[in-house]
């Protein structure tokens, strides 16, 4: 039950608004819709690899790399394409990290000369976020990258061949360091 | 975005501090990186993978072809279509053996059972069985396939001799005495399989010899050679015995044995040297004991033809 686009959720907290109005985490795959596909999946994955200290630049580049493994037919034909497509991009930006070379030309004084995506601006709280998750060990990063991306405990684990403690520990860790490193224990959190 | 439950204890303002910081953060960061991304240029991108057919697969179609090119590729598709199968080729010949096993079946299956016709073609069909299998398998003799062919003849003969006289299939005598005609040719393919055979294992010296005839040359040479090994050895023996005994042998007998050491030991140098070169002066390997009719009487290995079934 890896990454399925509409799955069941957790049981929510008695009384919650969640519980009286289920709601869906993932939209519904089209199947014959590459080009929704792409446009949904693209943005994920790319926030999905920033989560785990990519850079924009970084991150999209793998995440394409990862979606054209899902071509010609295997993004409509594969059961989970969701968590294929997470571990390709990570894998992909994993190996990429070990032989990207940065340039040590200047950009090019042309339009088109730079990638909109390297141009990103985030805005202070953004950075401050993604600081955070960047001090977090790796382990507990991509734990963390994972369950933002919306994937349950039994996914995780299944995506990372980890036990389902293992993840709900790791996971446990990763949010009490965020509140140490947020500070949010001293109620100074910055919205 | 959390599966805490109230059970696992430790959900506080903190926590929900922190869900709400990181859900608002994912939201806004997943818009930031949506206005930056160019899913349009991404997706030209990605076209040509949409349609190729697998990796590595993808049709090559030239956009713009010359003239002249066009010329040269019609000619040389024309010229790929009218060149002639190889006419002694085992593949032709057993084309044809199977279009006369489909036509003696179908002339069974016109005429009753107990006539003539239908015995003459039950015999014709075997020995086509025979001969089929005999040549694809490589275990017919030259001898072997001509004396099956002789009797597919015979046999052909007999049915179209008691079709003449019998009702059978629309145009099926026709088409057998069309096939009896062909037979001539028929024989010559196949023989042409034999001669081709040979052909295909050009005689080379100082290479090991294939086929069961020229095994028989190799074991005679290597007896021959374990012989004169054997003679040498036992007069080198003799030689050391003769010496032993010239030493140590009383006064007059000892010089009459130094006298024999000499011309022994000469000898066994002499036949020393003559073995290793006796296998040079003997018969060029490809000179088979029994002739040119007992080389191609053997069963033709397939190894030695070259040609793959």
């Amino acid at each position: 039950m890896i990454g399925d686009m509409v799955m069941e959720q957790p049981p929510a907290p008695v009384g919650t608004e969640a519980q009286r109005q289920p709601r869906s985490r993932f939209p519904v795959v089209h199947r014959d819709d590459f080009d929704a596909f792409y446009v949904r999946e693209m943005r994920a994955v790319t926030v999905f690899l920033m989560h785990q200290g990519a850079t924009p630049y970084e991150a999209a580049d793998s995440a394409h790399e990862a979606i054209s493994k899902l071509l010609p037919d295997r993004w409509r034909t594969m059961e989970h394409p969701r968590a294929f497509l997470r571990l390709t991009a990570q894998r992909c930006y994993w190996r990429q990290n070990d032989a990207r070379v940065c340039p040590a030309d200047p950009v090019p004084d042309r339009p088109g000369g730079t990638c909109p995506v390297s141009e990103v601006v985030l805005t202070e709280t953004q950075q401050r976020l993604l600081g955070a998750l960047h001090e977090l060990p790796p382990a507990l990063r991509s734990v963390m990258a994972w369950h933002l991306d919306g994937f349950d405990y039994v996914e995780i684990a299944e995506a990372l061949g980890m036990s389902l403690a293992a993840v709900r520990q790791n996971i446990s860790r990763a949010r009490r360091k965020l509140v140490t490193i947020l500070g949010l224990g001293k109620g100074d959190a910055d919205d | 975005m959390t599966d805490h439950t109230p059970h696992e204890g430790g959900y506080d303002n903190q926590e929900r501090l922190l869900d709400q910081l990181l859900a608002d953060h994912h939201d806004q960061l997943l818009h930031t990186v949506a206005d930056a991304l160019d899913a349009r240029a991404g997706l030209a991108a990605l076209k040509p993978l949409r349609h190729a057919q697998g990796p590595g697969l993808d049709v090559v179609v030239p956009v713009h072809e010359s003239p002249e090119v066009a010329a040269w590729r019609e000619a040389v598709d024309a010229q790929r279509l009218q060149m002639p199968r190889r006419p002694g080729s085992l593949a032709a010949v057993l084309q044809q053996f199977e279009q006369l096993t489909d036509l003696l079946a179908c002339i069974r299956r016109a005429v009753p059972r107990a006539t003539m016709v239908n015995v003459a073609a039950l015999a014709s069909s075997l020995v086509l069985v025979r001969l089929e299998r005999g040549l694809a398998g490589r275990t017919l003799t030259r001898a072997g396939a001509h004396q099956l062919l002789a009797e597919l003849e015979e046999w052909l003969g007999e049915s179209v001799q008691a079709m003449a006289g019998a009702p059978s299939g629309p145009g099926h005598l026709a088409r057998l005495v069309c096939a009896v005609e062909s037979l001539p040719a028929l024989h010559t393919l196949v023989m042409n399989l034999f001669e081709d055979a040979q052909a295909e294992v050009p005689p080379r010296h100082g290479q090991p010899a294939c086929g069961p005839a020229r095994a028989g040359r190799g074991d005679a040479s290597e007896v021959g050679s374990r012989r004169r090994t054997g003679f040498c050895g036992a007069l080198l023996m003799l030689v050391g015995v003769v010496a032993v005994f010239a030493v140590w042998a009383p006064e007059p007998l000892n010089g009459l044995a130094f006298l024999m050491t000499v011309p022994l030991a000469a000898l066994g140098s002499r036949c020393l040297l003559l073995g290793g070169a006796v296998v040079d002066l003997e018969t060029p390997s490809h000179v088979v004991p029994g002739g040119y009719g007992a080389a191609v009487s053997q069963p033709i290995p397939a190894s030695c033809t070259g040609s793959s079934r």
